[in-house]
């Protein structure tokens, strides 16, 4: 920036404003290049948290391999100005045939196909060196998969250590146990609660109930509904006393059937 | 040659243009103009280094059709100003500010087309030599095709910033290699 002043000086102005002018550069001068700095160390404070990502890593081998693709490189580059030097060597050699100059026309002829074998042996070269870095890069892959092949058996080992046979019996057998226990359990939660007696009576209740509801696809029948209304109200008390006294029940049961079906043949 | 299809803004046939202004506004506008301007023409050219001498002649800087030039010293001015908006870098190595390299695409971007190849073509984690990248078969039809050694080297360095690759030489050669995560 000091330069940009001192050529600044040179310029034809006036003696009054040239040190305005000065000043005025020296301003937009930092300015610009302050505000470029900042912007620039701005971005770079943003950008400094996410690289967490590591350092990429130079082996030997990678040196290695940089030296066999150099050495591929300058191959190229002998090729590439060979390829140039047959070219113009042909040329050369058309123009003298023009000119009629044979012998010299012969000579270039000569440089030309010398060229030539030198080229094709940089090509076999190139294709030998291109052949051994397809190898390293193979191999070095190979390697890489064969280590991590080796890892993955490792931690499949350690997995595997604690996972006996023993264990997975051990293991099924308290599985087994266990599913039996709740299968008892579930058993004896669907199991009947109530005695025998307590279901005869229980059943008997059921038929006197189902006796009682037979008659009402009768009802169209005149001539019963009084028989019906009539049994009826014996009917209900029966049913709510048969908690109490089962053998009333059991007589009202007789009853009933037979009252409720006699209107049905009539 | 694709340069005379180049379009020049309608402020390169202003003859204001190739006085320095002394209004300090007015100057800015000027050299922004100008800044985009040449960036722009560089491009258009493929140019990665610009020769001083040879720029000042060249129709970005003499308009024939209003008989105006660019000064010398004002072609260095406006290259500095460039180089200090970070849109372009002198030669170190040369004498004086004679050869400026050109970031119409900067060095990040340079470098992020790069690595979107090495993802692309799967040639993470392989070294490459740099002469590979730039002049090989295999890049050929890539923009960074036979971009210039200088700028590579910067659009990789600024990979390697990021973690994205490793420049690196040989064991035996002092050839540069980059090897790419």
């Amino acid at each position: 920036m000091g330069s940009c002043l001192g050529r600044e000086e040179t310029k034809p102005a006036g003696a009054g404003t040239k040190a305005a002018t000065e000043k005025d550069v020296k301003s937009t001068a930092a300015a610009p290049a302050s505000s470029v700095n900042a912007a620039a160390s701005a971005a770079r404070v943003e950008k400094a948290p996410p690289p967490v990502r590591p350092k990429v890593t130079v082996t030997p081998k990678d040196q290695a391999v940089l030296d066999v693709k150099n050495g591929r490189d300058q191959l190229e580059q002998y090729r590439k100005r060979t390829d140039v030097a047959i070219a113009q060597q042909d040329q050369v050699a058309r123009q003298l045939v023009k000119e009629g100059k044979l012998e010299r026309a012969k000579l270039a002829l000569e440089m030309k196909q010398l060229l030539q074998t030198k080229v094709n042996r940089a090509d076999k070269q190139l294709r030998n060196v291109e052949k051994l870095l397809a190898e390293i890069e193979s191999t070095a892959l190979s390697k890489e998969i064969i280590e991590g092949m080796e890892q993955g058996n490792l931690v499949l080992k350690e997995l595997a250590k604690d996972l006996t046979v023993e264990r997975v019996d051990r293991l099924l057998e308290e599985t087994e146990e266990q599913a039996q226990l709740q299968r008892e359990i579930g058993d004896r939660l669907a199991a009947n609660p109530l005695s025998s007696a307590e279901e005869e009576n229980l059943e008997r209740e059921l038929d006197q109930l189902m006796a009682l509801n037979a008659p009402v696809p009768a009802v169209a029948n005149p001539s019963t509904s009084a028989v019906k209304n009539a049994s009826n109200p014996t009917g209900e008390k029966n049913v709510s006393s048969s908690m109490s006294h089962p053998p009333i029940d059991g007589s009202a049961k007789t009853k009933a059937p037979k009252v409720a079906a006699s209107p049905v043949p009539a | 040659m694709a340069t005379s299809a180049f379009h020049f803004p309608a402020f390169h046939a202003f003859p204001p243009s190739y006085t320095r202004q002394p209004v300090r506004a007015t100057r800015e506008k000027q050299v922004s103009l100008w800044c985009d301007l040449m960036l722009a023409f560089c491009k258009h050219r493929g140019d990665f280094w610009v020769d001083m001498a040879e720029i000042t002649q060249s129709e970005l800087f003499v308009n024939a059709a209003i008989n105006r030039r660019m000064k010398g010293e004002d072609v260095v001015f406006l290259f500095d100003e460039l180089v200090n908006r970070g849109d372009a870098q002198w030669d170190v190595q040369g004498a004086g500010k004679t050869r400026c390299l050109v970031f119409w695409r900067s060095p990040a971007e340079w470098g992020d087309l790069v690595y979107t190849y090495i993802d692309r073509t799967g040639q993470n984690n392989s070294v490459m030599t740099l002469y590979e990248l730039r002049c090989s078969d295999m890049t050929k039809g890539e923009p960074f095709h036979n971009l210039d050694l200088d700028l590579m080297l910067l659009a990789l360095q600024s990979l390697e910033l990021a973690n994205k690759a490793a420049i690196f030489e040989g064991a035996k050669s002092d050839q540069l290699g980059v090897k790419f995560l």
